[in-house]
């Protein structure tokens, strides 16, 4: 059996998990390639029209791997985190794949960990039983995956991006001495390469260096949210609120990049938000960058440029006012 | 302590009615208007939901009014309006407007939750008398659904246009000022005569329309521009999946007045398109088309401010859904930039294809769908 795990969405969270629990289980797993042109046009085409950037591209993975698979593996994923949603359109997501693209062969399960966080691997498991009766071997491969999964956790928290794990040749080694900017935004977002114009590879190439919300450990997201009046229930808002001013805290960073996704729902209020914090308690320089399929690379790199002459090279000359840390 | 909340339909009578009787001074904010809108569109994040704008642009107004406290619902997710109260306070509060934040997060359990809730808001009040004024506050929103599926008829049917919606424009204006309960049932008694007055055309050919979609942009005329007034002079009679006396009952009584809501029948019907609650009324958008072609309705029109998270999940599978229970679904979208004259021509060649179809006209396998 050949499983295709579309490279859109939550893949860059949770594909090192998947790929192990698949192996361990005897099935193939397949994934897209990296999102580009095709895919992009392949989403567009097929996608309501105001639907937010991400979710075209998904449907890009999809059309592209559709026919080269047994099954495509599109979770549901309700919630990664107690009390926590992620989006409404996670929720529906198998069904707008199985009747807007009518591609019906999808593998598919609820996993939510709303009530308890144990009720995710208890999906898990459940899925697991679908693929074969034997249920020792169904909980030695989550094991084995829940394992994988947590040495690539620990590796992000050292500053590691998912793409630098997952994606190409995997030996960049981040270098957090080097002047430091959040990237804040969906991991979906900034990990896509394509997508974000290589917003990442850009900022390195400057001399700079990237942190993410994903470098944060959900926890100290969590208490950083508490400065909200009321706990997002979206576990990306609370990593990125949380995060955001967590690596506020605790790096020297230059400046804070917003990845934002044109339409996107949530976004609209967490950045406001995050925005808003980050200004009143830092005074960080900050930049809100936009994408969408329109988006054209040159004005991004224009105002990416301008973004480090303002932060990093007149820091350097020394006459900045901006404090580079709380 | 003046307490202001957005408008949404005719949900301000009901609450009106409420502080009132609980002794709380109430400063409305005034009808929306195209200045509300800019306001809001100046003010509020650029991708943030048509609602949250007009609740901002409803908030500077009422500031300007005296309102020094806003009254509003929450919710758990995951869909934005739960979040809302506490963005527009932060929006506010930059732009130097102080206001005082009262939300009412939806209760976890029970009717006796909200009461408790309503009761700490209102002080010294005794569990009677805010039983009594949430009961004044629901029965006049529920007297206004009840007129309002009735004028659907009527307004469809008249032979004097504007007829019916004189009746309707001065049944709002006796219940806003009912006091009592009696003067409540006496308005739509009222109403009911006035409306049985109308003289119809109980010959002409009438569409039926059922409009699903995101709860405001249903509920609030000046977002979807009156459609149902619109489409009513058209001589087609609207139906909406929801009402505001149903979403009260569902959401802050939890189901309190046992088979007072559809909700239930309409869910029903999503799956296999939707097999999962998304937030907002997205289950309700998708369940409601085939609901709605059970009840022999002849379109489907589904009305979704841009960006709405559920409301684009559900106008993603629309199209197998409609193909599947054969009734021809219009998606139309709304924001700020929406133009009145596009909006209406879409609705009118939609009438026109349903009135083709009614008639044994055949487009082919032809649908359409709004994008
Ligand atoms: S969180 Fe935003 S970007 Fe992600 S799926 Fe939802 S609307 Fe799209
Ligand atoms: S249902 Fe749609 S319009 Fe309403 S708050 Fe949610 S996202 Fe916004």
């Amino acid at each position: 059996m050949k499983v295709g795990i579309p490279r859109g969405l939550y893949f860059y969270d949770y594909y090192p998990f998947w790929e192990t629990f698949f192996q361990e289980l005897g099935v193939e797993v397949v994934t897209s390639k990296p999102t580009d042109k095709e895919i992009l046009n392949l989403g567009v085409e097929a996608a309501v029209d105001d639907a937010c950037l991400p979710v075209k591209v998904f449907f890009g993975h999809v059309r592209f791997l559709k026919d080269q698979v047994d099954y495509l593996f599109i979770p549901r994923y309700v919630s990664e985190y107690r009390r926590t949603y992620i989006c409404p359109k996670f929720l529906g997501l198998p069904e707008m794949i199985i009747f807007r693209l009518k591609a019906p062969k999808v593998l598919s399960h609820d996993l939510t960990a709303y009530q308890k966080g144990a009720d995710f691997y208890r999906g898990v498991y459940v899925f697991g039983k679908k693929i074969t009766p034997n249920g020792m071997k169904v909980m030695r491969a989550t094991y084995t995956a829940w394992k994988k999964q947590k040495a690539y956790l620990q590796k992000k928290y050292l500053g590691y991006q998912p793409q630098d794990l997952i994606d190409g040749k995997q030996e960049y080694v981040p270098d957090l001495k080097k002047p430091l900017f959040a990237v804040v935004g969906h991991a979906y977002n900034i990990n896509d390469r394509y997508a974000s114009m290589d917003l990442i590879k850009k900022i390195r190439r400057f001399g700079g260096e990237v942190l993410t919300p994903d470098n944060v450990p959900f926890a100290e997201a969590v208490k950083k949210a508490g400065l909200l009046p009321k706990k997002p229930f979206w576990s990306f808002a609370i990593k990125n609120f949380g995060g955001s001013i967590y690596l506020a805290e605790n790096y020297p960073l230059k400046g804070v990049i917003n990845l934002n996704s044109f339409g996107c729902g949530p976004d609209s209020i967490i950045t406001e938000l995050t925005e808003r914090y980050l200004k009143r308690k830092f005074s960080l320089p900050f930049l809100n960058l936009t994408i969408d399929e329109h988006t054209g690379e040159a004005g991004l790199v224009t105002r990416l440029e301008a973004f480090w002459d303002m932060t990093v090279e007149r820091s350097f000359a020394g006459e900045s006012n901006l404090p580079a840390h709380g | 302590m003046k307490v202001t909340y957005p408008h949404m339909g005719n949900m301000a009578i009901g609450v009106k009615a409420m502080l009132e009787e609980l002794g709380l001074e109430v400063v409305l904010p005034p009808p929306i208007t195209k200045k509300t809108l800019t306001l809001g569109t100046k003010y509020g994040p650029e991708f943030a939901c048509l609602p949250l704008k007009l609740n901002l642009g409803n908030f500077i107004e009422a500031y300007e009014l005296g309102a020094d406290t806003i009254l509003m619902a929450g919710g758990t997710g995951p869909c934005r309006f739960g979040y809302y109260a506490y963005v527009e306070q932060e929006i506010l509060r930059d732009l130097g407007i102080n206001y005082d934040l009262l939300v009412l997060e939806p209760p976890e359990r029970n009717i006796m939750e909200f009461i408790a809730k309503l009761k700490k808001i209102t002080g010294n009040k005794s569990i009677f008398q805010v039983i009594k004024a949430i009961k004044k506050g629901f029965l006049k929103i529920k007297a206004a659904d009840e007129i309002e599926k009735k004028v659907v008829f009527f307004r469809a049917r008249e032979i004097t246009k504007g007829a019916t919606d004189r009746v309707w424009q001065e049944f709002l204006q006796n219940l806003n000022r009912a006091r009592e309960e009696k003067e409540i049932e006496e308005a739509v008694n009222q109403a009911v005569v006035g409306l049985a007055r109308i003289p119809v055309d109980l010959t002409r050919e009438v569409l039926k329309i059922g409009v699903v979609g995101e709860i405001f942009t249903l509920l609030e005329p000046f977002t979807n521009f009156n459609i149902e007034r619109y489409l009513g002079s058209l001589g087609v009679e609207v139906h909406r999946t929801i009402y505001l006396s149903e979403w009260v009952n569902d959401h802050l009584f939890l189901g309190f007045f046992k088979n007072y809501s559809r909700h239930k029948e309409i869910v029903k019907e999503a799956p296999p398109f939707l097999c999962h609650f998304i937030g907002g009324h997205g289950r309700e958008t998708v369940g409601g088309v085939r609901y709605l072609k059970k009840q022999g309705f002849d379109g489907v029109i589904q009305l979704l401010p841009f960006t709405c998270m559920p409301e684009i999940v559900a106008q993603a599978v629309l199209p197998a859904v409609s193909e599947v229970a054969g009734i021809p679904v219009l998606s139309l979208v709304v924001d700020e930039h929406t133009g009145e004259a596009g909006f209406i021509t879409r609705l009118e060649a939609f009438c026109d294809l349903l009135s083709f179809r009614k008639k044994g006209g055949n487009y082919g396998k032809r649908r359409i769908f709004g994008g």
